[in-house]
């Protein structure tokens, strides 16, 4: 039996449709019924549903040997695991956001430190990055900072907030990562989940 | 703190250090201890110590650079470079303190480049830990680091970025970096128990770190571990690994028990240690 940890809430709505799309009606099945539960086991496999941020290090650490989880994630955590395929669900990308265009953006609040450190040290520009876990977007608002580093799906938080895209970053989009012990001693396992995820016109 | 039981894991874990020792002696390797205070000097530090740098405890004292052991090799390896050691295979034990993590290294080294002798110091390892530290070995991974350097050019093999995609084998990526007809997409797009077979049918080039890999696999099937696997986009930690690397797991711990391989610094060798945290000994 293999075991999968997935983010709840939308990307796991995201997920069960893309199963149905695959005709993995034995996984969704099991988990459209999800309503507080952490895990759901079926005859073949067992969902971990955690936070979006803690994937990773379920998978690192071994307990589960699939995730399902979005790049930035990935990117901001740079765990030891396997970056093993695209998904096609949570697209959206990290955008630069402010209330008007300025030639420079000196102080940035954000979620995305080592993204935002790494976009302003590859444009070779000083950067003061200032550190929140969420509402980013009051930082912007309220001018203790230049603007935020964020993800963007559709753009209607920033509205919402008097902000607006000032550059448009890097796409962002679900991936399938695996342990990397995992990953050769259930290949078999992990191979059979990566082929049902690839078949076309399933 | 319940002495009797803590008097009774202090006696063992010392124990267990003993036996080792003793039964690599009684093999005829020669024993060695080194300082856990290791000293580097600013202006001579290598590549090699740079990288490693960032994953150990150092300070500085006057014009020096110290720090604490963080792993055996790569002492052993600085410690040949300076001085002559009068043997061809030692054994050794001790602490090793990588960044943020305490552990304990029994390990052995012999300064042979004769797979047949290297394949035996590995038996006499992996005997050691079946026999007395009752351990079980579920799998075995083998990489080989000359393989990477066959098939990417030397700028490729230098790209940070291609290095992390190799690490976290990002197919998709490295697809849209190298190109879908690049040896390594090609390889890695092969399911990984086919990989070995199908880089020995298309690409003649590899023939020889494939053979190699081929041979240490039949040695460790002897050995009844219950799965081997090999890994053809494994990166090297420091680059005096040349060679020949293998990884041994036991069912349930993420981190490999044993890890080791060929190494070349300044001649050709052959080490592999068992690597010991609170819970496994």
């Amino acid at each position: 039996m293999i075991t999968i940890a997935l983010s709840k809430g939308r990307q796991l709505k995201d997920f069960i449709a893309f199963l149905n799309s695959k005709q993995m009606t034995h996984w969704s099945d099991a988990l459209k019924s999800v309503s507080r539960e952490l895990v759901v086991e079926t005859e073949s496999v067992r969902f971990l549903l955690v936070k979006g941020e803690d994937v990773p290090v379920y998978v690192e650490e071994g307990v589960a040997d699939l995730g399902i989880t979005g790049s930035d994630v990935l990117y901001e955590q740079k765990r030891h695991i396997n970056n093993l395929m695209d998904l096609p669900f949570g697209y959206c990308h990290f955008a630069l956001a402010a209330k008007e265009p300025k030639n420079t953006y000196p102080v940035v609040a954000t979620k995305y430190v080592r993204y935002t450190q790494d976009y302003f040290d590859s444009i070779m520009q000083p950067v003061k990055i200032i550190y929140l876990k969420g509402s980013v977007e009051l930082a912007a608002t309220i001018d203790m900072a230049d603007a935020i580093m964020d993800i963007v799906q559709t753009g209607t938080t920033l509205k919402e907030n008097g902000l607006e895209e000032q550059i448009q970053l890097d796409n962002i989009n679900a991936r399938l990562i695996a342990n990397k012990h995992a990953f050769f001693s259930k290949n078999s396992e992990i191979q059979a989940v990566i082929d049902a995820f690839k078949k076309e016109g399933a | 703190m319940h002495f009797d039981q803590n008097n009774q894991k202090i006696l063992k874990k010392k124990k267990k250090e003993w036996e080792f020792l003793h039964h690599f002696n009684q093999l005829n390797y020669d024993l060695l201890d080194l300082s856990i205070l290791e000293e580097f000097q600013w202006d001579s530090l290598s590549p090699d110590d740079l990288k490693t740098m960032t994953n150990r405890y150092t300070w500085q004292s006057n014009d020096m650079l110290l720090s604490l052991r963080s792993d055996w090799t790569d002492a052993i390896v600085r410690y040949r470079k300076k001085y002559k050691l009068q043997t061809d295979k030692i054994a050794y034990s001790g602490p090793v303190y990588p960044y943020n993590e305490e552990r304990m290294q029994f390990g052995m080294e012999i300064f042979s480049q004769d797979v047949v002798r290297q394949q035996a110091a590995m038996k006499d390892l992996l005997a050691f830990i079946k026999q007395n530290l009752e351990q079980k070995l579920s799998v075995a991974v083998i990489s080989h680091y000359s393989l990477l350097k066959k098939m990417l050019s030397k700028d490729e093999l230098e790209d940070q970025d291609i290095r992390n995609l190799l690490r976290e084998r990002n197919l998709d990526k490295l697809k849209d970096k190298l190109g879908g007809s690049h040896p390594v997409v090609l390889l890695m797009s092969q399911p990984v128990l086919d990989q070995l077979e199908y880089a020995r049918a298309h690409f003649p080039d590899l023939k020889e770190p494939v053979e190699a890999i081929i041979d240490w696999t039949a040695q460790l099937e002897k050995e009844n571990i219950p799965t081997v696997y090999s890994d053809l986009f494994s990166l090297p930690a420091q680059s005096y690994y040349k060679g020949i690397f293998l990884q041994f797991y036991t069912d349930h711990v993420v981190e490999p028990v044993i890890t080791g391989g060929q190494y070349s610094s300044p001649s050709k060798a052959f080490g592999m240690a068992i690597n010991l945290g609170e819970n496994n000994y």
